[in-house]
Order: C-alpha cells, then sequence, then structure tokens
C-alpha cells in the first residue's frame, strides 16, 4: 500500500465536512490553531469534489448530514482507489454500538466523540497522522460478515484500521467513563452541599419558628386564633384576661368569652369579609372565669390555620383605661355642673347688683333732690328773712346735695362700666374726641384751648365705653389746665415694643409720679378739691374700660408741666 | 272748653311738692292732679274704683309719670295706657331720677313721649318743669278728641 509520508508536515491539509456552519467553524479554529490547513464541505457530494482538485491528508466527516450521510460519504472515499487510504475521522456521539459497526462496515478510521474535547482532538489527529507512517505488514483484506442486532454487516477494513477504530472506539469510552466518575464525584459533592444547606435552612427555621413562638406566647396582648368559632389557639395573656388555662381555652366557643349583651355586634363582626377586618376594631366586654367583665379592644386578621381558614384575633384588654375614661368624663361633667352653679351664683350677684344700682340710682337722689330743692327754695323765697350767714349755710347745702349727687354718677358709672356687656365695633376715635372736645368747649366757652388730635386714629372697641373713656381723660386734661392761659391738649398714637399706644397729653398742673400708682384707684385725688374739683372715680373708671378690652394704660407727668396717658385697646 | 291740665303721678311727697313749686315760679296756672301710686292713676284715667263716674272725655293735657312707684310701676301704667283706646294717644312723659340704661329703653319701647331725669340741681329742676309745661300744656296740638 503506498502512503504519503512526504506530506507529514505542519500545514497537512485537513478536509472538514460538516453541514453546520458553526460546527465545522468550530473544529477549524482549534485545528488551524495547531497548525494545520483546514478546508471545510458542506456535504459530501462538495467533499468529493474538493479532494479531486486537493488531495488531503486526513478527513473529518460528520454522520448526520442531508442526502449524504458520513458513512456514505466514508463509503465512496474507501470504494476510491485514490483516496482510500486517506483516513476517515468519523464525528459522532456514540452513543450505540451499531455506530461502531457502521463505522467498520463503510472503512472509517477513526472516532472523535461529539462535543469536540480540544485535548483529544489533537491527540487523535496527531496519532493518525504517525500511524501512516507504519508499513502496512499484511495488507491482506479482511471480508468479515456480522450479524448484529437484526442487521447483517460486511466489513472491508484491513486489519490495522480496525484496530486503530477499535483503540479509538475504547480511548473513547475510557474518556467517557473519567468524565462519567468525574460527574459522578461532582454530584456527590453538590448532594453533600445540598444536605447541608437544608441542615442549616432547617434549623434556621426552627429559631425563627422559636422566635415567633416566643412573640406570641409572651405577648402582652392576648393572641388567639379561631376558627370556625372555636379557639384552636391561646397565648398565655389570652389565659390570664379571662383566667383559664391555655388548655380550657381551646377548643371552647369564643363567643363565651363575650358578656352576653355584646355578642351581636361581636358576631356581626366576625361576619365580615376579611378585607374589612383588618381595618376595624372592634370593642367588646368580655366575661372571665370569676364572672367579672372587662373592656377590651379587638382586632381581627384572617388567617390559614393548620390548611383551613380562621381568624387571627389581637386582643387587648382595656378594662383599666376604659375606667380612667370614666373617671375623666365624670370629672369632666362635675366640672361642668360646678361652672354652671358657679355661673347661676355669679348671675344672681349680677342682678342683685344691678337691683342695688338701680335703687341707689333712685332712692339716693330723691333726698338729694329734697334737700337741694328745698335749700334753694328758702333762698328764693325766704331771702329777705334770712341774714348772710344763713344764705351761705343754704348754699353750703345745695352744693354739698350736688356733689353728693355728682358722686353717686360716678359711682354708678363705674359699676356700669364693669359689668355692661361688650358690643365691640370699628370706632374712629379722632372724630369722637373732636365731638367730645366741642361739648366740653360749650360748658366752658370763654376758654382758649388748643386742642391737637392726630387724624385716622381708630380703634375695635365698646362704642359706648369708648366715649366713656375718652370723656373721661379729655374733660381731665381740660379740667388740669384750666388754669393754664396757653392750654394745649393733644391725642395721638405711638409706638411701644411695636404695639400702638393712644396718648392724651396736656401742658396742666400735672401731677408727681410718687403717686401716680394711686391715679387709677378709685376716690384717689392728687389734688384738692378746691383745686380741682371732681369725685376720684373717673380714671378709675378709664382703668376698668381699658382692662374690659384686654388693654393696659399708665400715666406719665410732672408737676406744673403737664400729663401724659397712655393707653392700648 | 275745659281747662288744659296735668296728671302728676308721683309717690314722693317731696318731689310734688318741688314740682309745685317750679310751676309756681314760672306762673304756669294749670291744675296739677297728683296721684301716689300706680293702680290709682289707672282708676283714675279709666274712671274706676275711686273715681267711678268721672267724666271719661276729660283727659289730661300731659301725664307726669315717675317710674317707681306703689303697687304698679310707672312702665306697667305706661303699657296700660298705651293699650287702652280710651288712653293710647295721651302724651305721657316719664319723670325719673334713674339715668339707667335699660330704663330709658324700655321707656321709649313701651311708647313713652319723653323721658326726663330729675335734676338734683333746682334751678335745672325748676327749668326741666317750665319746659315740661311750656312744650305740653301751649306748643303741643292734641289728636282730636273722637272716640
Amino acid at each position: 500500500m503506498k502512503t504519503h509520508k512526504n506530506i507529514r508536515n505542519a500545514n497537512s491539509e485537513i478536509l472538514i465536512v460538516e453541514d453546520s456552519p458553526t460546527q465545522a467553524e468550530q473544529l477549524k479554529f482549534i485545528l488551524e490553531k495547531y497548525n494545520y490547513v483546514v478546508q471545510i464541505a458542506h456535504d459530501g457530494k462538495e467533499a468529493l469534489s474538493l479532494m479531486q482538485k486537493d488531495r488531503p491528508l486526513i478527513i473529518i466527516s460528520d454522520i448526520l448530514m442531508p442526502e449524504m450521510d458520513g458513512y456514505e460519504f466514508c463509503r465512496h472515499v474507501k470504494a476510491n482507489a485514490k483516496f482510500k487510504d486517506i483516513p476517515v475521522v468519523l464525528l459522532t456521539t456514540l452513543s450505540d454500538p451499531e455506530d461502531v459497526i457502521k463505522a467498520l462496515e463503510c472503512g472509517a478510521d477513526n472516532f472523535i466523540t461529539k462535543p469536540c474535547d480540544e485535548k483529544s482532538l489533537i491527540a487523535r489527529i496527531q496519532h493518525l497522522a504517525s500511524s501512516m507512517s507504519i508499513e502496512e505488514v499484511d495488507g491482506a483484506q479482511l471480508k468479515l460478515a456480522i450479524r448484529f442486532g437484526k442487521h447483517k454487516y460486511t466489513i472491508n477494513s484491513n486489519r490495522l484500521q480496525i484496530f486503530n477504530l477499535l483503540l479509538s472506539t475504547y480511548e473513547t469510552a475510557v474518556q467517557k467513563n473519567k468524565q462519567l466518575a468525574r460527574a459522578e464525584e461532582e454530584v456527590r459533592k453538590l448532594n453533600e452541599d445540598l444536605e447541608e444547606r437544608i441542615r442549616e435552612r432547617t434549623a434556621a427555621l426552627l429559631a425563627s419558628e422559636e422566635k415567633y413562638r416566643l412573640l406570641v406566647e409572651n405577648a402582652n396582648e392576648a393572641i388567639l386564633v379561631i376558627q370556625g368559632g372555636l379557639i384552636k389557639f391561646a397565648n398565655a395573656k389570652a389565659a390570664h384576661v379571662w383566667g383559664y388555662s391555655i388548655g380550657e381555652l381551646l377548643s371552647r366557643p369564643f363567643i363565651e368569652l363575650v358578656f352576653e349583651s355584646d355578642r351581636p355586634a361581636t358576631e356581626a363582626y366576625f361576619s365580615k369579609k376579611a378585607e374589612e377586618l383588618i381595618d376595624e376594631v372592634l370593642y367588646f366586654r368580655y366575661v372571665n372565669k370569676q364572672g367579672s367583665i372587662g373592656w377590651v379592644e379587638a382586632n381581627g386578621a384572617p388567617i390559614i390555620w393548620e390548611g383551613k381558614p380562621g381568624i387571627l384575633g389581637f386582643i387587648t384588654d382595656i378594662t383599666e383605661r376604659k375606667r380612667a375614661e370614666g373617671e375623666i368624663l365624670r370629672l369632666n361633667e362635675e366640672l361642668e355642673r360646678r361652672v354652671k352653679e358657679r355661673t347661676a351664683q355669679l348671675e344672681t350677684l349680677n342682678e342683685e347688683l344691678e337691683a342695688f344700682s338701680h335703687s341707689v340710682s333712685h332712692d339716693l337722689r330723691a333726698p338729694l333732690r329734697s334737700i337741694n330743692g328745698f335749700s334753694q327754695a328758702l333762698l328764693e323765697n325766704y331771702k329777705d328773712r334770712l341774714d348772710e350767714q344763713g344764705q351761705h349755710y343754704l348754699e353750703r347745702l345745695s352744693e354739698a346735695s350736688e356733689r353728693m349727687a355728682e358722686l353717686i354718677d360716678d359711682l354708678l358709672l363705674l359699676s356700669h362700666v364693669a359689668r355692661v356687656e361688650l358690643k365691640k365695633s370699628k370706632i374712629d376715635l379722632t372724630a369722637l374726641a373732636r365731638s367730645i372736645m366741642q361739648e366740653l368747649q360749650k360748658t366752658q366757652p370763654e376758654r382758649q384751648v388748643e386742642f391737637v388730635p392726630a387724624p385716622g386714629l381708630a380703634a375695635s372697641g365698646d362704642p359706648n365705653l369708648m366715649r366713656t373713656l375718652l370723656e373721661n381723660l379729655l374733660s381731665n386734661a381740660w379740667k388740669f389746665t384750666s388754669k393754664k392761659p396757653q392750654a394745649r391738649i393733644e391725642f395721638g398714637m405711638t409706638y411701644h415694643d411695636d404695639k400702638p399706644v393712644f396718648f392724651i397729653q396736656d401742658n396742666g398742673a400735672g401731677f408727681d409720679m410718687t403717686y401716680a400708682d394711686n391715679l387709677f384707684k378709685p376716690f384717689q385725688r392728687l389734688h384738692s378739691l378746691a383745686e380741682f374739683p371732681g369725685t376720684g372715680i373717673g380714671l378709675a373708671s378709664v382703668r376698668r374700660i381699658v382692662h374690659r378690652h384686654g388693654g393696659r394704660v399708665w400715666a406719665k407727668g410732672k408737676p406744673n408741666e403737664g400729663a401724659t396717658f397712655y393707653f392700648t385697646i | 272748653m275745659e281747662q288744659k291740665y296735668i296728671l302728676l303721678v308721683e309717690d314722693n311727697p317731696d318731689d310734688v311738692e318741688l314740682t309745685l313749686l317750679a310751676f309756681k315760679k314760672y306762673n304756669i296756672k294749670n291744675d296739677l292732679v297728683v296721684i301716689q301710686n300706680g293702680a290709682e292713676a289707672l282708676d283714675y284715667l279709666f274712671a274706676e274704683g275711686a273715681y267711678a263716674g268721672r267724666d271719661l272725655g276729660n283727659m289730661p293735657a300731659v301725664i307726669l309719670l315717675d317710674l317707681k312707684l306703689p303697687k304698679i310701676g310707672g312702665l306697667e301704667v305706661l303699657r296700660r295706657i298705651r293699650a287702652d283706646e280710651r288712653t293710647k294717644f295721651l302724651p305721657v312723659v316719664i319723670l325719673t331720677s334713674s339715668k339707667e340704661e335699660q330704663d330709658l329703653i324700655d321707656g321709649y319701647k313701651f311708647g313713652a313721649n319723653s323721658y326726663v331725669r330729675k335734676p338734683v340741681d333746682f334751678a335745672q329742676f325748676t327749668e326741666a318743669a317750665r319746659q315740661l309745661g311750656l312744650y305740653w300744656l301751649i306748643l303741643n296740638e292734641l289728636p282730636p278728641r273722637k272716640l
């Protein structure tokens, strides 16, 4: 047999016959790494025609190909005298012994299993290339008839060829066996790993379950699982609330634990849909083993318990809270009752005070009128029978009665100011002050007083009381400037701590600041009656009016230099 | 035509005397009928009780009515005067010591024609009496007496 020792070089040509372009390229890539020159044919026909032009060193052929399969292609190669000594390597999965026999039958020289392992592929190719150098000792063709399964096969290969093919089969088998052993080892390791993980997971689950069990059992809230109306689980707190042991609670109908008159509401709650349960809180009274009654606040959630639907109930004992709420309610009622009582007392007092004022107004004035009236009548009708001294006494009498009338009026005003109901509205203080000053001017038209009101002064207050306030302050200014030839009264506004403050300033008699505290006290006067008449009640009324409006009043002054009264409203 | 006269309903004899003095001072010569309590005033006006048989056609030109009266108060007397067809147009002037706001409001509410506070000062008192007499006895025109 003719051999081709001359083409055993690095760029020996290998022909790949493979219908899948991917697999062909993959093989080509590996082989080219080892400096083989590679040609690809996509089917048997193309391969045969390529071989005519360019004789390959080794042929690697796929088996499953359309039209002409690997066996048939091999048979064509081996049948051709020109090509029959080119080694043909079949790519096979080697899943069936029949593959070996079919390969022998078609005269193939070697097997390579798919998928291709780079190392064994290169070793096989190198072996084939080198075995070609072995001289065929016995070139005799064997004709071997084999029956395998249902088929009969005829093998024409020479012995070396058969030996090579069987060796490659054996090698492949050994390789597969090794792979199997490796795979088995891997599986064993994976198994061990899995088992370890299962053990760990189980321990974690147990620990977690223990944690939740402890939480539930020791919760400060009663926890129950109710299924079909019966208690299926109860924690220690539940047992504590109802005074039963946990064992006694289990399998007991839940409704028995509810105070009778609260049962309908509780049953209505349990008949609600799962999603409604979660958002709603149920308050009901319970009856414990000893028969005493308490309040609870309950919230349910749907649960699957031992495979069946049930309700998980969280229950808080609020008996103490309810008791405290009741106590607060009772205290509030008591307080309200007392406030009502006190208000009624005050109203009575106020009525009495009003009646008293009314009576003072009428009854104290009547005798004064008599004193004054009859003194005047005496003076007018009996003047000729009285000497000067007698007339003087009568004048003193009528003056005293007038002064007492003034005192009564001012006292009434003070008490009126204290108890009259406030009706607030916006008041033009500048206009009000002007009108009061005009009235004052009428009482003494001969006086020259310069009045300087700031324009646009306004405040919110009771119109009557505000008039009384300004009347008192302005008539004081009027009175205390009476001895000044150039009297000046100013009404204005300034700011103290960013808040508006009204003031009435005069250049009159003024006062000594040492006694400033006494100014606003009733019946306190800083001047003698002979100097300036007055009752000493006007500023007390001013202070009351200001206080009733939530404001403040104070004064600054200096003897003979005037006084300034400040007030806020 | 009969002389116009004043009906003074006043329980305080001093005030009655002072009023008479004041009228005298200003020469108001009209008759002054004085009645000292509310119940009697009503009897007089409606010709009842002690005044049964009084000529109902002879009504006062003005009634000076004190508020604080024994038995029936001044406001109640006023209310009854206004409620009766025979007296509802009679001029009524309330005379009082009170300056209480509520008294004022009630007086006008019940139909007082005027409201005069009795001043302590006798000079002012006589001036008030003079003006009252002048206005109600001389200037004021009564509604036609047809009932």
